[in-house]
């Protein structure tokens, strides 16, 4: 059979089959009711709290069922939803991260609730705290639910931290100097113990959201509060210099973001500094982790904020009174009692006993923190791509801090005028 | 010299098995990790089969994406775009190789120098086209696309087509039969094995589509495993689901793994002189 | 008279669907694309103005395509010669062993990598690379080596991915060089054999001339191919990085296009890869073809 491999009888059949085929793609679940579907699309997959949230809100049935659609990280499902909106189907809501609040009002034109409906959008934002609302405030729009805000902080394994013969009583205030010698002699001490195939001492998350933690803490800025670009200073340069400092002496090997976290988890990593978000996954492991204020410089300690708004992009008028109403749910008690149990910091009004947000995280809300860059203009994507690059290049040694600010300076600056 | 003979005999063995084991491994590795637990995966120990083989990883990777729908569609737009390359180029073929006319050699040059054109270098003006025919996000939208990429079938479909003797045709031109019966009931049923060649690797070539998928194919319903696995990727292994993670790339290679041993024969044929032109 | 109209007609109703398809799907974006290189309309302008070169100024002086076209040379550098010699020398030793049960295993094993897709292949050498669990750091450490970054170091990254590629498209060529020995008459190397001649000597004299047309198809293709080849393992894998170690042309073009709608730089980007391409190929046939020696 197989050496007369196509007669035309069986070609004439394929053809059919796949005219068949053709119309029996895509078979859709049928929706019993008529409820309006709106699909966020979200950078949570369906075993996280986010999905319960969506699921409580459908089991009210309150007339509008609301999906959520992976689709990868904030940068991934950004370049997605500029996809869809060429292509003619914005996103009817979006999770977008802080960082590219100017990207979703100027690109991606992220409604303004008020806009919407202006009675309804200002019952859901009296239900966050007043201090978090300029956030979701761009160019005088009100574009977000601002529910999910973070910080970066210092995750500790006290058990390597014990196993190095370390004092297990860390303060809450550290500083880098200090916390740079202390893992020295981590290092020192279980070079020949721990996980044998990724070890690393310390890791500072290489993105652009710690390298700006240090530039601030430094007394610098990536933007300053006029909106330009500050890489050039000589604050920038010592904050990066800081930052770098653990790979130059051996401390950091850094790998991408995500294995640097499955490392912690896997012992592997005694310290790491990343988002206070990864509470739930951190108080999930069965070794003894602390968290502490993120690593200061000289100076004040000056941090930032980061996490994600809940936008809304669809120009249906139904779809955008439905998001509304699955708005009104996240911002309610019931809705962010649900939430809470993410990790994010509690930015509403509503008060409960126990969330997983750890005290250093709430002790540097407490103490004021700045915006993560939001990077303006219309290419604001690019931009933080080419900075994220830069740092890598600083990390790796590619080039000297001073020479890749200044580039970072020169190649970001038209990318945001 | 006999001796040597089977030395060099032996010394080619090796070579060829060493070299078909590094190959094979990525493979059985993938496979290995499919079935066994994710715990067990995590662990680092270099075990080459589970001691307790367990489908969890299936159920997992079935239970959090419509990973069967992946599949399916994959499987239209292959099937889809192999039917409408067969039907544009096995005609142009068979002009090229068998009909004389003005422009010959220049239109058949316009098709095979798109041999040289990468994937996706139109991309940006053909997903404004796609857009603008309210194709987006649907596998029509991937699948038209996809067919003008015909340069290889059409050089090679010509190949076999000239192959064949003149006198083949002769009865045929005194019967007056017209050129369209001429290639359907002549030309085609001697030149199976180049056909069948030309089916196995369009459809290959169409179930490896990546980042037209990926552009074009939004909702996740309508995903092909391609792309499907990149989605798997970015959510999964950020969990450490390797398990179930290569029990998905293993379902995605399965169907062209079974095509290709149902069709191995006639393609390794294919390709050998006399049975399909020079090659 | 009807009837010869027909005839004279029908050679272009056989070809016309095919190029009227390769005309509107693959040269018309081309020549949209030029157009495009000279305006400034991004998808986020919606009225487009006459730039001049501007974008092809832009994109000639961005780190990110400097890198870009370093990387396609290096690709090409480390992977067409892989490509093209080792998939010949296979092919050369199966054809040795002649029809043989194992030498058909042989066959179809080392085939098989060339059939699965680029994504999939990526997420399963992702597997292998993974710093913590994945089985080559295993491996390494279990041996008393340094585990690796493998797809994280800048230097090595770019090593990685090229394995990868290589391991998923050798087949290919090996199948084509197969097909191109078997066709080579026995007595055509009988003599020389007789004559004591070693193997590496009869290949190099005799039988590459031979299988000339084959060798420098497989060059053309090889050489153009590798920009395409590596796409879906890169988005995969490292995105282009780590930094913009494992970019390449057109990841560039991926990226400029349709992640950052710059629609102008994408346009001036493909008409810079289709001069080089040209360029290229061009090159191959004024070096190449004088040698090739069809039989």
């Amino acid at each position: 059979m197989l050496n007369t491999p196509l007669s035309r009888r069986q070609m004439m059949l394929s053809g059919a089959a796949a005219v068949a085929a053709s119309s029996l793609s895509f078979p859709r679940i049928a929706r019993a009711s008529s409820d309006t579907e709106i699909v966020i699309s979200s950078t949570w997959g369906q075993d996280k709290p986010f999905q319960k949230v969506v699921d409580a809100f459908n089991e009210m049935k309150l007339g509008v069922t609301a999906v959520n659609r992976f689709d990868g990280n904030y940068e991934e499902a950004t370049a997605r939803a500029v996809t869809s909106i060429a292509a003619g189907r914005a996103p009817d809501l979006m999770v977008t991260g802080w960082k590219f609040g100017y990207f979703a009002r100027r690109t991606l034109n992220a409604r303004d609730l008020r806009e919407i409906d202006e009675a309804r959008a200002n019952a859901i934002l009296a239900n966050f705290q007043p201090s978090v609302l300029p956030l979701v405030t761009i160019d005088g729009a009100l574009i977000g639910l601002p529910w999910a805000m973070s910080t970066p902080v210092t995750w500790i394994n006290r058990d390597m931290w014990r196993a190095a013969g370390l004092d297990a009583d860390i303060p809450m205030d550290i500083t880098h100097d200090w916390l740079l010698a202390q893992c020295a002699k981590l290092d020192e001490a279980l070079k020949a113990q721990g996980h044998p195939t990724y070890r690393s001492a310390l890791d500072l998350s290489s993105n652009e959201w710690t390298s700006q933690a240090y530039i601030q803490n430094a007394g610098g800025h990536i933007l300053s509060p006029t909106g330009e670009l500050a890489l050039d200073s000589a604050e920038a340069a010592a904050g990066m210099r800081a930052f770098a400092e653990p790979v130059r002496r051996g401390l950091w090997r850094p790998v991408d973001g995500q294995a640097q976290l499955n490392a912690f988890t896997s012992q592997a990593l005694a310290v790491t500094t990343t988002s206070s978000a990864y509470a739930p996954l951190m108080n999930a492991q069965d070794f003894d982790i602390v968290a502490r204020k993120f690593p200061r410089l000289d100076a004040a300690r000056r941090m930032n904020s980061g996490g994600n708004f809940l936008a809304v992009y669809t120009n249906n008028d139904e779809k955008a009174q439905a998001a509304l109403t699955f708005m009104e749910f996240a911002a309610s008690r019931e809705g962010q009692e649900i939430w809470s149990s993410v990790g994010y910091m509690n930015t509403s009004v509503h008060d409960f006993a126990e969330i997983p947000s750890p005290e250093a995280a709430q002790a540097q809300f407490a103490d004021g923190l700045t915006a993560e860059t939001i990077w303006p203009g219309a290419r604001g994507l690019e931009a933080q791509t080419v900075w994220r690059q830069y740092v890598g290049r600083i990390l790796e040694d590619q080039m000297s801090v001073e020479d890749a600010l200044r580039a970072a300076q020169a190649d970001i600056a038209p990318l945001i005028a | 010299m006999a001796r040597q003979r089977r030395f060099s005999g032996l010394a080619i063995h090796i070579v060829l098995a060493l070299a078909t084991g590094l190959t094979l491994f990525p493979m059985l590795w993938m496979l290995t990790t499919a079935f066994t637990p994710n715990e067990q995966v995590l662990s680092r120990a270099i075990r080459f089969w589970p001691e307790e083989p367990t489908l969890d990883n299936f159920r997992t990777a079935f239970a959090r994406h419509p990973v069967g729908l992946w599949l399916w569609n994959a499987l239209v737009v292959s099937v889809l775009v192999t039917a409408g390359k067969l039907a544009i180029s096995v005609p142009a073929a068979f002009a090229f190789a068998r009909m004389e006319f003005r422009g010959r050699d220049t239109l058949f040059w316009i098709i095979v120098a798109t041999l040289t054109f990468p994937s996706i270098i139109g991309i940006v003006p053909t997903f404004i086209a796609v857009v603008k025919l309210g194709w987006y996000d649907t596998l029509t939208g991937v699948i038209v696309p996809s067919i003008p990429f015909i340069g290889f079938y059409v050089f090679y479909l010509r190949q076999s087509f000239r192959a064949l003797p003149a006198d083949m045709f002769e009865a045929a031109r005194l019967d007056k039969a017209g050129m369209f019966k001429q290639m359907w009931r002549i030309a085609l049923p001697n030149v199976k094995p180049a056909l069948a060649a030309v089916t196995v690797l369009s459809f290959l070539g169409a179930w490896n589509i990546y980042f037209w998928s990926l552009l074009i194919l939004e909702s996740p319903e309508r995903k092909t495993i391609t792309i499907g696995i990149k989605v798997f990727s970015d959510v999964e292994a950020s969990n450490q689901q390797w398990g179930p993670l290569m029990a998905v790339a293993l379902l995605g290679i399965l169907p062209v793994v079974a095509l290709f041993f149902a069709a191995q024969r006639t393609m390794l044929e294919a390709f050998a002189p006399g049975a399909g032109g020079k090659g | 008279m009807a009837k010869r109209m027909t005839s004279r007609l029908a050679p272009y109703l056989f070809v016309a669907p095919a190029i009227l398809m390769v005309l509107v799907f693959l040269y018309l974006p081309i020549l949209v694309s030029l157009a495009l290189s000279f305006s400034d309309w991004n998808f986020i302008r919606p009225d487009a103005r006459f730039v001049g070169l501007e974008n092809y100024r832009a994109v000639l002086g961005d780190t990110n395509f400097h890198a870009a076209l370093r990387n396609t040379g290096i690709y090409t550098l480390i992977l067409a010669p892989l490509q093209v010699v080792i998939p010949l020398l296979l092919a050369r030793l199966l054809v040795r062993l002649g029809k043989s049960r194992l030498a058909n295993f042989y066959k179809s094993a080392l085939f098989l990598p060339t059939i699965i897709a680029f994504s999939i292949a990526g997420a399963t050498w992702l597997w292998l690379f993974n710093p913590l669990t994945g089985l080559f750091n295993i491996v390494l450490e279990a041996a008393g080596f340094a585990p690796q970054r493998w797809l994280e170091d800048p230097k090595l990254a770019i090593w990685s991915v090229s394995a990868t590629v290589f391991w998923k498209t050798f087949g290919l060529n090996m199948l084509l060089f197969l097909a191109a020995f078997t066709a080579i008459p026995p007595e055509l190397t009988e003599a020389a054999r007789i004559d004591g001649a070693r193997p590496a000597r009869i290949l190099w004299r005799i039988e590459v001339p031979l299988i000339s047309p084959t060798l420098f198809f497989v060059i053309v293709t090889t050489v153009l191919g590798v920009m395409d080849d590596l796409l879906g393992a890169v988005d995969v894998m490292t995105g282009g990085g780590p930094i913009d170690a494992t970019t390449n042309l057109l990841f560039y073009l991926w990226e400029k296009g349709l992640r950052f709608f710059q629609f102008g730089h994408a346009g001036a980007t493909t008409m810079i890869i289709a001069a080089l391409i040209g360029f290229i190929t061009w090159a191959q046939f004024k070096l190449l073809e004088r040698k090739v020696h069809y039989g």
